[in-house]
């Protein structure tokens, strides 16, 4: 579904990706391992358009991608901060991100107060995003891919449960769970970036490493 | 260190560029003061239409090299076209200075003042200007990406800014159109060549900076990255 | 799409009231400065007020420009545009807009205070005068705009803004106060026409070059 062939990246002299080749087919999960700054961040970033890339290609249905406007809203990106409007409250910022991902429109709040409680922020709908705590940060993103959960068909996570509770994590595993098992009407794949090497091997398919600019 | 760096002064090519450089810079300056005619009514002061008039055209060919340059990495977002656009503003705007040195220089007996607002010396003031704004974004970072990015861009919009800088303080000042407007064609043998030499001196001089400035840069940032890596 | 960016620029202010505050709150000291500093009579005040009008309309939209794409490095919130499906020249434009209508009303309050501090009448031909200041408006927001949105991951970019802004809109303030000049004293559209155009070209240029442009600067 999605490969990558010989993708370049560094920073200055400092070769982060070194012809990196990678490929992730409908319905698999990959969970990547590496040490800080190893480049796994920058690797999701690049798919999603957030960091430019030197050389290489990206092929999405085997179509090459110049990030396409339609390319991107298949991919969605939960990176490691959780990024959201702080004054805004949680739910005029999944209102907004609603939009410009263009979800359908019916039922919309109905949608977003729905995948709030899933991840368990239902008493703080109303919020601005400027008081949560990072753990609160972390589920406010996790409930922006089940907003989105017909839209994407690759879900990209930095370090998914960094900052949750034990009740979080529960959470996070179920959703992990259903997207890889669930019979859904788009095809889901999940691309996990972690440090830690145990969780990521009970929640994913395919375990690969990136070390020194190369993922195997 | 793995590649051995060939420095400007030991290429033989730049080396024989650079004298040919210094002898044609005499023989104009040999021209211009003994063998052009002085004019009759400006005298002496007309000599310095030789160096500013080639400064001008050479500031305004710099800074569309930037434009260039500045659009071509905004495309491909390679260094070698930062490298060019970055040594091409160094150029354009020490030209530029040039032309905000001599112009008030040759102004000063002929309109009797220093300063007056007129259209071509305006603009050039106003490039000066937001060229230094240029210099004062990459003197925020070293070497990042974005800074290169940034300085592309203003390099763009820069350029696209002259005709509209140019006709506003045209019509703005209009009782200020004391500037010269010669017909080249029509100048005597003497005046017409030895401005062509001129420009064509300016020209080589421009190009030659921007080689060696080129090359500076290119090592320059060789020399951060073996910093980086200790 | 662009209305729902615009949107959200504006439903943040109204949360924050941050920019508009400070644009009004800025440009009634600087009118009390100007009027403090020249006590003039009215008809010498007439003679220069286009110019301190103008004057006072750049000193705000710099405080503008400054925070409008700052709003989005707040929590790095950039990331959630720049890696959805929103064409980034879209991004651009939402942001000319927003600003272009925190601008405008924030002139709306500011110029009424001018004419009544500095004691000079309003132009008789409003209409002109409006069309002057909104067609300046866009003009200055589309550079503003694609200055402001390529400096923003730069530390410190408050300082960085005018120096850049400042001398690019030269031709723009020069048409600007020409143009109000000319309106204030009555004179009609075909005198001040070339000044129009001139603010018409220089809006339609660096809104299509940021739209343009934009995009390839904001990549790391």
């Amino acid at each position: 579904m999605l490969r990558i062939e010989k993708l370049s990246k560094s920073f200055g002299q400092k070769i982060i990706l070194d012809e990196v080749n990678f490929e992730i087919n409908i319905n698999e999960s990959i969970g990547l391992l590496g040490k800080n700054g190893s480049g796994k961040s920058t690797f999701l970033k690049i798919l999603v358009d957030l960091v430019n890339y030197q050389n290489g290609s990206i092929f999405y249905n085997e179509k090459k991608i110049k990030m396409e406007t339609s390319y991107k809203s298949k991919i969605l990106y939960l990176g490691h901060q959780p990024t959201f409007y702080p004054s805004l409250t949680a739910k005029e910022n999944l209102l907004f991100i609603s939009k410009i991902y263009k979800i359908d429109e019916n039922q919309i709040i109905k949608k977003i107060v729905n995948s709030l409680n899933i991840v368990g922020l239902s008493n703080s709908i109303n919020l601005p995003v400027s008081v949560f705590s990072s753990g609160m940060l972390r589920k406010l993103s996790i409930s922006k891919a089940i907003l989105l959960e017909n839209i994407w068909e690759i879900l990209l996570l930095d370090e998914p449960n960094d900052g949750l509770d034990i009740e979080g994590q529960e959470m996070l595993s179920n959703l992990i769970l259903s997207w890889k098992n669930k019979k859904s009407n788009n095809n889901k794949s999940l691309l996990i970036v972690s440090h830690n090497e145990n969780w990521i091997k009970n929640h994913t398919d395919q375990v690969m490493h990136l070390t020194k600019g190369k993922i195997n | 260190m793995s590649s051995e760096i060939k420095f400007f002064h030991q290429n033989i090519y730049s080396k024989l560029f650079g004298l040919l450089i210094i002898f044609s810079w005499l023989i104009l300056n040999y021209f211009v003061l003994f063998v052009t005619r002085i004019d009759p009514y400006q005298e002496m002061a007309q000599k310095i239409f030789y160096f500013h008039v080639p400064s001008a055209w050479v500031a305004g060919i710099a800074y569309l090299v930037v434009m260039i340059s500045g659009i071509n990495y905004l495309r491909t977002k390679n260094n070698y076209w930062d490298y060019v656009g970055y040594a091409s503003a160094e150029i354009g705007t020490i030209f530029c200075a040039l032309v905000l040195i001599t112009g008030p220089i040759w102004a000063t007996p002929i309109w009797g003042t220093s300063w007056s607002w007129e259209p071509r010396l305006t603009t050039v003031l106003i490039m000066f200007l937001i060229y230094l704004g240029y210099f004062s974004v990459r003197n925020f970072g070293k070497s990042l990406t974005t800074i290169k990015s940034i300085s592309a861009t203003i390099g763009v919009l820069a350029f696209l800014n002259v005709p509209i800088i140019y006709f506003s303080v045209k019509f703005w000042a209009e009782e200020v159109q004391l500037h010269p407007q010669p017909e080249m064609m029509e100048q005597p043998v003497d005046i017409y060549y030895t401005f062509l030499f001129s420009l064509i001196v300016f020209f080589m001089i421009y190009m030659y900076l921007l080689n060696y400035r080129i090359h500076i840069l290119k090592i320059k940032s060789k020399l951060e990255n073996i910093l980086e890596d200790y | 799409m662009i209305r729902s960016l615009v949107l959200k620029d504006l439903l943040i202010e109204i949360k924050s009231k941050e920019i508009i505050s400070s644009m009004i709150a800025f440009g009634i000291s600087v009118i009390l400065l100007f009027a403090f500093s020249f006590r003039a009579s009215p008809s010498q005040v007439y003679f220069f007020a286009p110019g301190l009008l103008w004057m006072i309309f750049i000193f705000i939209s710099i405080i503008l420009l400054n925070r409008i794409f700052n709003l989005e490095m707040e929590n790095k919130s950039y990331e959630i545009l720049f890696s959805s499906p929103v064409d980034k020249s879209t991004i651009f434009l939402s942001k000319c807009i927003s600003s272009l209508i925190f601008l405008i009303f924030s002139q709306i309050i500011i110029t009424p205070i001018f004419f009544l501090f500095l004691q000079i009448n309003f132009p008789e031909n409003l209409l002109f005068f409006l069309i002057i200041i909104f067609f300046v408006d866009l003009g200055i927001c589309s550079i503003g705009s694609i200055i402001s949105g390529s400096i923003m991951k730069i530390r410190s970019n408050e300082i960085l803004l005018p120096i850049l802004f400042f001398p690019m809109i030269t031709p723009l303030i020069i048409s600007a106060v020409k143009s109000t000049d000319l309106i204030f004293n009555n004179h009609p559209f075909v005198d001040w026409k070339i000044w129009f155009q001139l603010i018409l070209s220089f809006s339609v240029i660096f809104l299509f070059s940021g739209y343009l442009l934009y995009p390839h600067v904001t990549n790391e």
